[in-house]
């Protein structure tokens, strides 16, 4: 790869190969004084990024016309065109953008409406730290996936595919008048798509949490019975796989062996008492480090079938390939989506590098290895020919941190992992 | 059917029962005057009577005084029997209260004829007595004086007296000022449809509120009888405490949420702003130090070009004209946003005052002006308000918290009725006017809305309860149903409105200056206008 590398934040090195131009903002709302307090606080980087700021959803549409932006910070509540109109709008027009709401509403069913055309959710009084931090990262994320073409594709996720059984299994349980909010996060936890998902709004501002959400069911807990009903039945936000479509093997694989990284991974990070956070991280990111698989084949299946073909044909790694045909692997596909929806940074870069150890410049056990081990470690028992995986543990990076002798060990504790599951 | 037969005389002992039987009547014998007195007040006793006038003992016309004053509820069909007719007799008879009367000796026939007209009435009064026993309200008929002359069991059921405590009792120790009330409400001849309320005392002295409907008829010209129709409304009372409770809180809980959102929104620029002015006081800070070193260098000339350069770097790095633009208006902005949360704030205080049901002096133009306000989210994206308030009016006596209930609702519902209209009109925002004035004794508050007016249709049910036209979870159909009732049973106000399709709907609240409980023929029931 010739590829330049640059730092993003601490120490973790990506792929880029120019330096973005300037980064553009646009920020939306019908209070002048919002935006002209936006303006003041955010002057710092006036060298960093371009601000435009308009008074309503249509000047935002005129503005948008006459230049290129990045990433659109708007209001929800105006006269005229409302926030989710104008995102509406955005997602269409310009699908590569980044779309937060910065909205001071406390009505769940407003907020609900944008959750699909919103990649995050900002509350007002949004303190001016966080507001630099979001767009921070929302610009940032860029350089982890280079094609504008991607980034479209990716920007305009609105849901990730459900397997059908899960998504009946969900819709089932809302009859139930008996069931937990825990229990339903248990579901959801069954599927990468609605985990993913979940987690974005778990994580949004708007549901007060402010704080890091790492499990389905931590999250099922904190937004209730109401908002999950609410969410499986609104439209769009948990969109079911197209039954009997020629991936459907393919997603119900790639699911099963989330599931499986996803419990592993945790062991593992547990027994080398790694702290909680990248044992949090190495659960869910490992749940969802194939997510960028689910995303090329739901929205480019012609493509990505072709690409698993070949690999399996040509026996490589199907990442390899993903690299020649798509230039990005699933790895940065996936992260930038759960950067764009919000998710921890621990878990985004967990999902990014769990192909890319050498690009970590960290010496001690990440999220990201723990990931990349158990990754490996269940193709050799799962053998799963549909995802067309084959790697190799990244030795170099293990010597570095001198835990080589560690494998056997993990090999045991996913030995034994496997034949619980088949005992029960 | 029972009969009664009390005769001293052997032969009208023998003779009466052997006709009365075929006819079929069940014979009770009374040999004297005491005996038929006995058997009339037993229980289940006969209600048709042959009464001998002469009789040993008690005569006839004695037991038929006794029975007129003592039995009210089961009446007795009383027939006497003279053996001599006398011009007078008649008279003296029907004074005794007997219903009719034959001389002996009798044609048989007559006699039969007579009694059946006799069954005839007892029938009505049973038929009668037993839908009075049966209805669930009370109801009691009164003498001109109001002395109880009959309840039935709901009536003692609601009073906790039984039937025989009841009777004599004076309707106005139940029911204390019920007549002065009625004469109040325009007279219940006149309206005898329309019912008032009023406090009742149990037997234990547990007041309980009553609504009542009175009607009088006039029985020959002494006996002039009223009756009453009573219920017990504790538990409608309740209900509609408790409907009227669920409103305000519906009504409080959006605007919660609003309130929430309108105070959020200057908090954010006030947030920013102070962060701005913390950044720039520290660039500023640092531009101030920079200068006064190049003015007093501390030791060394040599460093002086290297200050220089120093302040100069400085200065562009903090934009030193941008901040001298923005920080005053940073600082007037921030002010502003301040002065709009206490603002908000005060007004919500205002408002949600807890649990002041007395009526005291209000302000009408500050109580409209501070309920526009904490309702801006309502109707700041359809419409623009504006007030024409007449600055000499008067005070007004009312409970603050009630009316601006009425308020709200009012601008509410403007909004919603604009709101489906701004599409229509391609987003062009749609005007509240609200204004006060003066009309002699009477202040006026007038509500009106540019929005789609009230089908005539629905025009009479608008204030109905439980009536509605938003979707499901927007409205419960209270909000007018309870400014009503605010305004016309706690203010004695009138509500009433003027609304054209298409171009709008004036609502019109009028309260009486005084606050004093007004009687003028508009306070009654015009509702639909």
């Amino acid at each position: 790869m010739n590829q330049q590398t640059v730092l993003l934040d601490n120490g973790v090195k990506c792929g880029k190969q120019v330096l973005a131009a300037t980064k553009r903002v646009l920020f939306v709302d019908d209070e002048q004084n919002i935006l002209d307090g936006i303006r003041r606080t955010l002057h710092g980087m006036r060298t960093e990024w371009q601000m435009a700021f308009s008074v309503s959803g249509e000047e935002a549409l005129r503005k948008l016309e006459e230049s290129e932006f990045d990433v659109i910070v708007t209001d929800m509540r105006m006269p005229g065109m409302s926030g989710s109109e104008l995102l509406t709008e955005v997602l269409q027009r310009y699908p590569s953008m980044v779309r937060i709401v910065l909205s001071g509403t406390v009505e769940h069913d407003l907020v609900l409406r944008s959750a699909t055309t919103a990649h995050q959710y900002l509350v007002k009084p949004c303190d001016a730290a966080t507001l630099r931090a979001t767009l921070d990262t929302a610009l940032r994320i860029r350089e982890i996936l280079i094609s504008p073409k991607l980034r479209s594709l990716v920007s305009r996720v609105t849901s990730l595919p459900s397997l059908p059984s899960v998504h009946a299994k969900l819709v089932e349980s809302l009859e139930n008048p008996e069931i937990s909010s825990r229990e339903m996060g248990e579901i959801i936890a069954q599927d990468v798509g609605m985990t993913a998902k979940l987690l974005q709004l778990a994580n949004s501002a708007f549901f007060g949490l402010y704080r890091y959400v790492a499990s389905p069911s931590e999250a099922a807990i904190y937004l209730g019975l109401e908002t999950i009903r609410a969410l499986t039945l609104s439209t769009g936000v948990f969109s079911v796989f197209q039954q009997g479509g020629v991936a459907e093997p393919f997603i119900g694989e790639l699911q099963r062996h989330s599931m499986k990284v996803g419990m592993v991974a945790s062991i593992i990070a547990k027994r080398e008492n790694l702290p909680k956070k990248i044992c949090d991280s190495s659960l869910i990111g490992g749940l969802l480090h194939d997510v960028g698989k689910l995303v090329l084949a739901a929205h480019c299946p012609k493509e990505y079938d072709e690409v698993l073909a070949d690999a399996r044909k040509e026996g490589v790694a199907c990442h390899e390939r993903e690299r020649q045909v798509f230039g990005a692997t699933h790895a940065e596909i996936g992260a930038y989506l759960l950067w764009l929806w919000g998710l921890p940074d621990e878990m985004c870069k967990a999902v990014a590098f769990h192909h890319r150890l050498a690009d970590c410049s960290e010496t001690s056990l990440t999220a990201a290895a723990v990931i990349h081990v158990t990754d490996v470690l269940e193709h050799e028992v799962e053998g799963a020919p549909e995802l067309a995986c084959r790697a190799d543990i990244d030795m170099n990076y293990l010597n570095k941190t001198a835990l080589v002798d560690h494998v056997p060990e993990w090999r045991r504790l996913r030995d034994e992992f496997v034949s619980r599951g088949e005992q029960a | 059917m029972k009969i009664l037969v009390a005769d001293d005389d052997l032969v009208f002992q023998m003779l009466l029962p052997q006709m009365l039987t075929p006819w079929g009547y069940e014979v009770v014998l009374a040999t004297n005057g005491n005996e038929a007195w006995k058997q009339v007040r037993s229980h289940g006793g006969p209600r048709l009577a042959i009464l001998d006038w002469i009789m040993p003992g008690l005569d006839g016309l004695e037991v038929c005084r006794r029975v007129r004053a003592e039995r009210k509820n089961d009446y007795v069909y009383i027939l006497l029997m003279t053996a001599n007719k006398k011009s007078g007799d008649l008279l003296t008879v029907m004074e005794a209260g007997a219903d009719d009367y034959v001389t002996k000796p009798f044609d048989p026939e007559e006699l039969r004829l007579r009694l059946r007209a006799g069954c005839r009435v007892l029938e009505s009064e049973e038929r009668y007595r037993v839908i009075a026993q049966t209805a669930s309200d009370g109801i009691v008929t009164a003498d001109e004086t109001g002395r109880i002359q009959f309840a039935n069991d709901a009536a003692t059921a609601i009073f906790g007296f039984s039937d025989s405590e009841l009777l004599w009792r004076d309707f106005e120790s139940l029911a204390p000022g019920y007549l002065e009330r009625f004469a109040c409400s325009g007279g219940s001849a006149s309206s005898p449809d329309a019912p008032i309320e009023l406090v009742g005392i149990q037997k234990t002295g547990r007041e309980m509120p009553l609504e009542i409907s009175l009607s009088e008829c006039l029985q020959g010209p002494q006996n002039h009888r009223l009756t009453l129709v009573i219920r017990d409304v504790t538990e409608r009372k309740r209900t509609e405490r408790q409907l009227a409770q669920s409103q305000r809180l519906e009504s409080i809980g959006q605007l919660a949420a609003g309130i929430a959102h309108e105070i959020n929104t200057p908090i954010q620029y006030i947030g920013d702003n102070i962060h701005f002015l913390s950044d720039s006081f520290q660039g500023l800070s640092a531009l101030l130090a920079a200068y006064r070193e190049r003015e007093c260098p501390a030791q060394t000339a040599a460093a002086a070009p290297s200050l220089n350069d120093k302040s100069a770097q400085l200065l562009e790095e903090i934009d030193l004209e941008y901040l001298q633009a923005e920080i005053p208006k940073a600082i007037q902005q921030s002010l502003e946003g301040v002065k709009r949360v206490a603002e908000i704030v005060g007004a919500m205080k205002e408002l949600s005052h807890p649990g002041t049901a007395a009526k005291c002096a209000v302000d009408l133009n500050h109580l409209i002006s501070n309920t526009i306000l904490v309702s801006k989210h309502a109707w700041k994206l359809v419409a623009e308000v504006s007030t024409d308030f007449d600055l000499d009016l008067p005070t007004i006596q009312c409970i603050a918290g009630d009316l601006s209930q009425v308020i709200l609702n009012l601008i509410v519902n403007a909004a919603d009725a604009i709101a489906d209209t701004v599409k229509e009109k391609g987003g062009k925002k749609g005007h509240i006017g609200i204004s006060t004035r003066r009309c002699g004794d009477w202040a006026e508050i007038r509500v009106s809305d540019t929005g789609t007016g009230i089908p005539e249709s629905i025009q009479p049910r608008i204030f109905d309860p439980f009536f509605t036209t938003k979707d499901v979870g927007k409205g419960t159909g209270q909000g007018l149903a309870i400014a009503h009732a605010i305004i016309t049973q706690k203010h004695q106000g009138t509500i009433q409105f003027e609304t054209q399709n298409g171009i709008g709907t004036t609502f019109v609240i009028r309260l009486f200056i005084d606050g004093l409980e007004s009687r003028s023929a508009e306070s009654a029931s015009n509702r639909h206008q």
